[in-house]
């Protein structure tokens, strides 16, 4: 089962990403922070005792959450010892509650929707795939509720070039979600 | 023209035609995107192929379960403090701290009155046995300490398949503020 790890990196990567605020991104590295889950997942792979795949992207989650949570609130001390920066704190209590959202959520739905679990893994797979801008451009608009303007301008592009690589990034998704047979 | 240039000029208008659509959705007038479609008649299949595409990843988006409306609803909620949760003979007040292993909550002992600290083992149905094991040592090794500056355990139990303990609510500071952070990631040399 821990060589099954790696299968779950892309859906790691996805959900850090989602979860943190994308004006982060210069203090919390999200794939250093998976990078960190996937080693402590190596390291306590004989604490866990489940069997299925939904358990064991679960206890994944968990640790990734853990990590998360850890990487705020050292960012949120720091921000207090070194001075006030507002909007920063405000990033940081909004990341907060998402992933305190997500943990109950998580806790309370059954992992019974293994189905549902599967084709988010299969999504974080075919969005690895793409190229980055296009990964950007669609993390930002539909996660993080970014216009394209505001995503045009963190990529460095016109608002037309987001909207063009939203379309690509969509179609490709699309075909490479086909391909694998996924029920669309 | 030749045929490629044709290719992307056709392209870099679709591209704006779609930006177009983004900025009246975002604007608010939430464009009817049929009508939207017959007005750029002439990218109409395009267009479509585009809305459809979109729909696709919305269907799979949600299956990461973390609609971003639903998020930001929730977490206001709980800001909010409207939801009042049930634990047994608990209410949840509030949750104080979380650590490796569970959430410690504020919480009122319904049959006693009083306030208690509560703390649940983080994955809760889903714990290994080791974890279960580990949160019962725990528990365990507080519970046999008798000291006025050890807080004593009022109570280890399972309710639903959620283990549990409580034990006496300690007002005041947080001494999550006094452990220590790991370097920042970018500044350590490995």
């Amino acid at each position: 089962m821990p060589n099954d790890f790696e299968h779950y990196r892309p859906y790691l990567m996805l959900l850090a990403q989602v979860q943190l605020d994308p004006r982060l991104a210069a203090k919390i590295d999200a794939s250093d922070i998976v990078q960190q889950t996937m080693a402590e997942a190596h390291q306590t792979a004989a604490d866990f005792r489940g069997t299925s795949d939904a358990e064991l992207a679960g206890w994944l989650r968990r640790i990734l959450a853990h990590n998360l949570a850890d990487a705020l609130r050292c960012l949120r001390r720091d921000k207090r010892d070194v001075g006030r920066e507002r909007s920063l704190e405000e990033r940081l209590s909004e990341s907060s509650q998402r992933l305190q959202h997500w943990l109950i959520a998580d806790q309370t739905s059954p992992s019974q929707h293994a189905q549902r679990q599967e084709r988010a893994v299969r999504l974080a797979q075919a969005l690895a795939q793409l190229s980055a801008p296009q990964r950007d451009a669609i993390v930002l608009q539909y996660w993080h509720g970014w216009s394209l303007a505001q995503i045009g301008q963190k990529l460095d592009r016109s608002t037309a070039a987001v909207a063009g690589l939203l379309r690509r990034g969509l179609s490709q998704l699309r075909q490479t979600l086909d391909k694998q047979g996924v029920d669309l | 023209m030749n045929e490629q240039q044709e290719t992307s000029t056709r392209q870099q208008r679709l591209n704006e035609i779609i930006a177009e659509y983004f900025a009246a959705a975002d604007a608010g007038s939430s464009p009817d995107r049929e009508a939207f479609v017959e007005q750029h008649a002439s990218f109409a299949s395009e267009l479509r192929q585009f809305f459809s595409d979109g729909q696709l990843f919305e269907r799979m988006a949600q299956t990461l379960s973390i609609a971003p409306s639903a998020a930001a609803a929730a977490a206001a909620a709980l800001n909010a403090g409207e939801r009042v949760k049930y634990f047994g003979d608990y209410e949840l007040a509030e949750e104080l701290a979380r650590g490796g292993m569970g959430i410690v909550y504020k919480a009122r002992q319904i049959s006693l009155n009083r306030f208690v600290a509560l703390k649940m083992i983080l994955s809760g149905q889903f714990a290994s046995t080791s974890e279960v094991i580990r949160f019962g040592t725990e528990a365990e090794s507080a519970a046999a300490l008798d000291h006025p500056n050890i807080i004593p355990i009022y109570e280890v139990g399972e309710h639903h398949g959620q283990h549990y303990f409580t034990m006496k609510l300690i007002e005041g500071g947080n001494i999550v503020t006094l452990q220590p952070c790991a370097a920042p990631s970018g500044d350590s040399d490995d």
